[in-house]
Parts: C-alpha cells; sequence; structure tokens
C-alpha cells in the first residue's frame, strides 16, 4: 500500500478534527435551538412579570425569577470572598505543607461531589439543624458550599499564573504583603478569578437537585431570604416532569438559557473594562 | 571617607549551600560599582543582600555585617519597606506591572501613602525625564506599559525605582535582554544617574564594567577575590584568578 503523502495526511487529520469540532458545537447549537424554537414564542412580557396560576398551566414565572436571583446571587455573594480569600491565603501566606495539601485535596473532593449530596447536606444541616426551613438562605448557603471549590480552585490557578517578578518589584518597591497581594497578584489575576465567579454563577442558576432539598418549591414570591422559593430550573423540571405545561416548561428553559448567555456576555464585557482600565 | 554600603564577613548559605563566603566589600557613594564573575559566583546574591531581598527565599542563612550609612540593616530596628525604598532594585529582565506607563511609575509612591494627584504628577515627570523616557511616553502615559520597547521597559523600570526616591541603584545584569545600541543608551543614562545615586551593577559583560563603573569587583565561587578601582581591575589585577578571567580565560 502506497503511503499517504504528508499533505494529505495533514488535510485527513484537519478534517477530522473540523468534523468533530463542528459535531461539538452543531449538537450544542442543536439543543439551544430547539428550546428556543418551543419556548420562545410563549415568552411574552406577561409570562416574565406574572406569578404562575394553576401550578405552572397558566400565568408567569416572575417569582422563579426573583428566587433564582436571590439564591443565586446571594450563593455567590457568600462564596466568592471566602474562595478567594482562601486562594490568597494558600499562595500567598503559607508555603506548602501538609496542611495546605489537606485544604486543596478537600476543595477537590468537595468538586467531585454530586450536588443531591450538598442538597441533602444542605437539608438536614441548615434547613433541619440550624432551623432555616425551606428558605432562600438555606439555598443560597448550600449552593455556596457547592461552588466554593470551584472558586478556591480556579482563582488560585490565577493567582499562580501571576508572575514571580511582580512580586519581587513589588517587595524591592518596599511594599508589604498585603499591598503586594492587593494591588498587584490580585490585579493581575483578576480576570481568572473573575471567570471562575461566572463560571460559578452559572453553576448556581442551573442547579436543581441542591436547591430543591434546602430552597423548595413554593410558587409564591419570596419577600424575604427566609421564605421558601422556586428557582427557575426547579420550576421547569417540575414542570416537564409531572406534564404540567410542556410550552411553559420550554418557555422557562429559554428564559435559562438567554439570561445564562446574558450573564456571560455581560461578564465578559465587565471584565474586558475592569482590566483595560487598569487604576 | 564614608562608604555607602560595607559589608564585614558577610556569609550567606542555601540550605547547606554557601554562596557567600566572608565578603568584605566597601562601596562609594555617587559612584558606579560593577560586580562580575562568571555565572552562579554569587553576584545577584551578593546584590540582593543589600535590600535583603533574600529573606523571600526559604532557608537562607546570613551572617556577618551589611552596613547602609554606617547603620546595620538588619538591626532590628530597621524598617523593611524603608530599607527597600533607600535601595532601589532594577531586575535582568524588563517587568514592568501590565498596568499603565502612570501607574508604573507611581506604584512605589502609592505604596509609601502618596496620595495627591499633584505629587503623583511631578513624580512621574521627573522620573520619566530622569531616564530620558519623557519625550516617548508623555503621550501615552495611560497606555499599556507592556506596549512600550524593550528598552523604554526597561528605563520605565529605573524610573519606577526612581519615582521612591532611593539612594542606591542595585541593577542586576539590567541590559542582558537588550540590543547592544539599548544597552548603550541604559549605560549613558546609568552614567548620569551616578551623580545623585550609588550604584551597583552586576554584569557579565566586561566591557561594560570597563565603560562604566569607577570601581570593580570579582568575584569566584563565592569569594570576593579582587576589588577596587576598575582600571587596576582590568589592567594590573593583583590576583592570578583575576588576571585569567579579566584576559578571557573563564567562561
Ligand atoms: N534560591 C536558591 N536556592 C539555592 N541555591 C541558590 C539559589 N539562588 C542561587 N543559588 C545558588 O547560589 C549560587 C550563586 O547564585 P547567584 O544567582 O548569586 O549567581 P550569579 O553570580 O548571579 O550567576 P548568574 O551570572 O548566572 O546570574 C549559584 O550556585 C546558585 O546555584
Ligand atoms: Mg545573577
Amino acid at each position: 500500500m502506497r503511503r499517504l503523502s504528508p499533505r494529505t495526511a495533514q488535510q485527513i487529520v484537519v478534517s477530522i478534527m473540523w468534523m468533530l469540532a463542528a459535531a461539538t458545537v452543531g449538537t450544542l447549537v442543536f439543543i439551544i435551538a430547539f428550546i428556543l424554537f418551543h419556548g420562545l414564542p410563549h415568552v411574552t412580557w406577561e409570562f416574565l412579570t406574572q406569578s404562575p396560576v394553576s401550578m405552572g398551566r397558566k400565568g408567569g414565572i416572575f417569582p422563579m425569577i426573583v428566587g433564582t436571583a436571590m439564591v443565586s446571587g446571594l450563593a455567590v455573594i457568600i462564596a466568592a470572598p471566602i474562595g478567594v480569600a482562601t486562594a490568597v491565603y494558600l499562595t500567598e501566606y503559607t508555603r506548602e505543607s501538609r496542611i495546605t495539601a489537606v485544604i486543596r485535596f478537600g476543595a477537590d473532593c468537595l468538586a467531585g461531589i454530586p450536588s443531591i449530596i450538598f442538597g441533602l447536606f444542605g437539608f438536614v444541616f441548615f434547613t433541619i439543624t440550624l432551623g432555616m426551613g425551606l428558605s432562600v438562605l438555606s439555598g443560597a448557603l448550600t449552593l455556596a458550599l457547592m461552588v466554593l471549590p470551584t472558586i478556591v480552585r480556579t482563582s488560585e490557578e490565577a493567582i499562580r499564573a501571576v508572575p514571580y517578578a511582580y512580586r519581587e518589584v513589588s517587595y524591592g518597591l518596599g511594599s508589604t504583603r498585603w499591598q503586594m497581594v492587593t494591588r498587584v497578584v490580585l490585579q493581575s489575576a483578576m480576570p481568572g478569578i473573575f471567570t471562575g465567579i461566572v463560571l460559578s454563577l452559572g453553576r448556581s442558576i442551573s442547579e436543581t437537585a441542591a436547591v430543591m432539598l434546602t430552597a423548595g418549591s413554593a410558587l409564591g414570591l419570596p419577600s424575604s431570604l427566609f421564605d421558601s422559593s422556586r428557582t427557575l430550573a426547579l420550576h421547569f423540571y417540575i414542570l416537564s416532569r409531572e406534564g404540567v405545561s410542556m410550552s411553559n416548561a420550554y418557555a422557562t428553559a429559554s428564559v435559562l438559557i438567554i439570561s445564562i448567555l446574558v450573564l456571560n456576555v455581560f461578564a465578559y464585557w465587565l471584565m474586558h473594562k475592569l482590566v483595560r482600565k487598569p487604576r | 571617607m564614608d562608604f555607602k554600603i560595607q559589608t564585614q564577613d558577610l556569609n550567606l548559605t542555601y540550605g547547606k549551600f554557601h554562596a557567600l563566603k566572608d565578603v568584605q566589600i566597601q562601596i562609594k557613594p555617587q559612584s558606579i560599582t560593577a560586580i562580575i564573575g562568571p555565572s552562579g559566583c554569587g553576584k545577584s546574591t551578593l546584590l540582593r543582600c543589600f535590600n535583603r531581598m533574600n529573606e523571600l527565599i526559604k532557608g537562607v542563612h546570613i551572617t556577618g555585617r551589611i552596613h547602609l550609612d554606617g547603620k546595620d540593616i538588619h538591626s532590628p530596628d530597621v524598617d523593611l519597606t524603608i530599607l527597600r525604598r533607600r535601595v532601589g532594585m532594577v531586575f535582568q529582565k524588563p517587568n514592568p506591572f501590565p498596568l499603565s506607563v502612570f501607574d508604573n511609575v507611581t506604584y512605589g509612591l502609592r505604596v509609601h501613602g502618596v496620595r495627591r494627584r499633584s505629587e503623583l504628577e511631578e513624580a512621574v515627570e521627573s522620573s520619566l525625564r530622569a531616564t530620558w523616557l519623557w519625550d516617548d511616553v508623555k503621550d501615552k502615559l495611560w497606555g499599556p506599559a507592556l506596549a512600550l520597547s524593550a528598552e523604554q521597559q526597561q528605563r520605565l523600570c529605573i524610573s519606577r525605582v526612581v519615582a521612591v526616591r532611593p539612594e542606591v541603584l542595585l541593577m542586576d545584569e539590567p541590559c542582558s535582554a537588550l540590543d547592544p545600541i539599548a544597552t548603550g543608551h541604559i549605560e549613558d543614562l546609568m552614567r548620569s544617574l551616578a551623580d545623585r545615586y550609588t550604584i551597583v551593577i552586576v554584569t557579565h559583560n566586561m566591557q561594560q564594567a570597563a565603560r562604566v563603573a569607577s570601581e570593580c569587583a570579582f568575584m569566584l565561587l563565592g569569594e570576593l577575590v579582587e576589588f577596587g578601582p576598575t582600571i587596576r581591575i582590568f589592567e594590573n589585577p593583583k590576583d592570578k584568578r583575576t588576571e585569567d578571567y579579566v584576559s578571557g580565560h573563564y567562561g
């Protein structure tokens, strides 16, 4: 058999890789298009601004939008400072030791645990033991625990990628460690840290199992952190699983997908602004 | 004569490795002193002793004395941040922060608590003028420092140090990442700075040492072999090892 010329081999490999990439992107586009196709026609202004009627068969999803924003927003507000602080501590304030190894190992283990387990823990600990009940707060705390490892690890990577030379220069100019960390390291690592936080926000928004067990599935508009609230993802799950209304399920999914897309675009825009204008 | 920096029986070990052995050096104020020697002989290590940068490294142990203006820099009442402000350092690779030119130059001042806008602006102009960078960058003070050429970046790094008004400038092979023309410019700059600052430069380039330095130290395997006026070191070395090195018999 004649051997392929390097040129032909190259072309074959490139086309195979192109097809694989196209398949990945294609599947994604297909799923999104499918849901938007079935869902968007039902996404009306009323749908976005009204409360559900008869378990979601009619009416809108306004309380779920509010609930999702509260639960996920609060989760990230809690997890981000703790996660970033942990990463700073691990990278800048300790030398590698058994303790840092244990913390890192713990974070990796936590990251691999299925969300339902976090849900169960949140249910037992926040909801029952601490008496928070099925509430926005229980849900947010549970999600915060769930995304914490991601934030720690992504921040840590971002911080480690900051060249050692910057630290030397900063010390060389007489800065303290804290000044070095806040003005040089966090500044330079910001894009990476930010990406981790946005990823975590996305994960919190799309989580179902963990919020079902902790934030509950009440249909009403939550008026405080101690109210139960159903998130969009959970609402979608319940609507479709219980066959309440497939069109409303698709419409809810459309809203979910679009908000995650918008969130990502906004995040990247914001990040560019933060990085472009160094102060 | 009063020396700017003076060491006595300076010894430094990295773990078990003895990197500086009984180093005695006296550095004159307002002059350029060069440290030469083959790779790994401890030039950078010695330089980093003068602003206590070696302390960032784990396992470093230092004995002996280092005096700055006659005062021991290791004495407990020395404020490390003030010491490093007085003894500034320029590194081998141009390494501006990924910030604007303005923010690079003012970094040190801000760290030391200067907030007044006018004061910062004044410092930026005078430091950039001191390094002859002002005309090149005065219109791009808010542009990214990393967009400058390598030579401009290195001059920016020198401005960044000059901005905090140090007394001593430590330069560790400041030209090794630059082409010969840029190197010439930096050397001119060093000479122009020498009437205000005490400069200690590490270099692999013996011609460079001969061109800029009035005093020269030759190191070998952690020892300060010979130290004296540059001309004498090059033309009339007392030690056989110095002679071999300056005549090119070592790497
Ligand atoms: N952090 C460190 N840990 C252990 N040993 C080190 C460390 N830094 C330097 N050394 C060793 O100390 C010796 C002196 O190093 P130094 O960097 O001072 O040499 P140098 O003269 O500046 O060399 P070069 O010309 O290559 O820059 C070398 O043998 C080096 O291997
Ligand atoms: Mg060196």
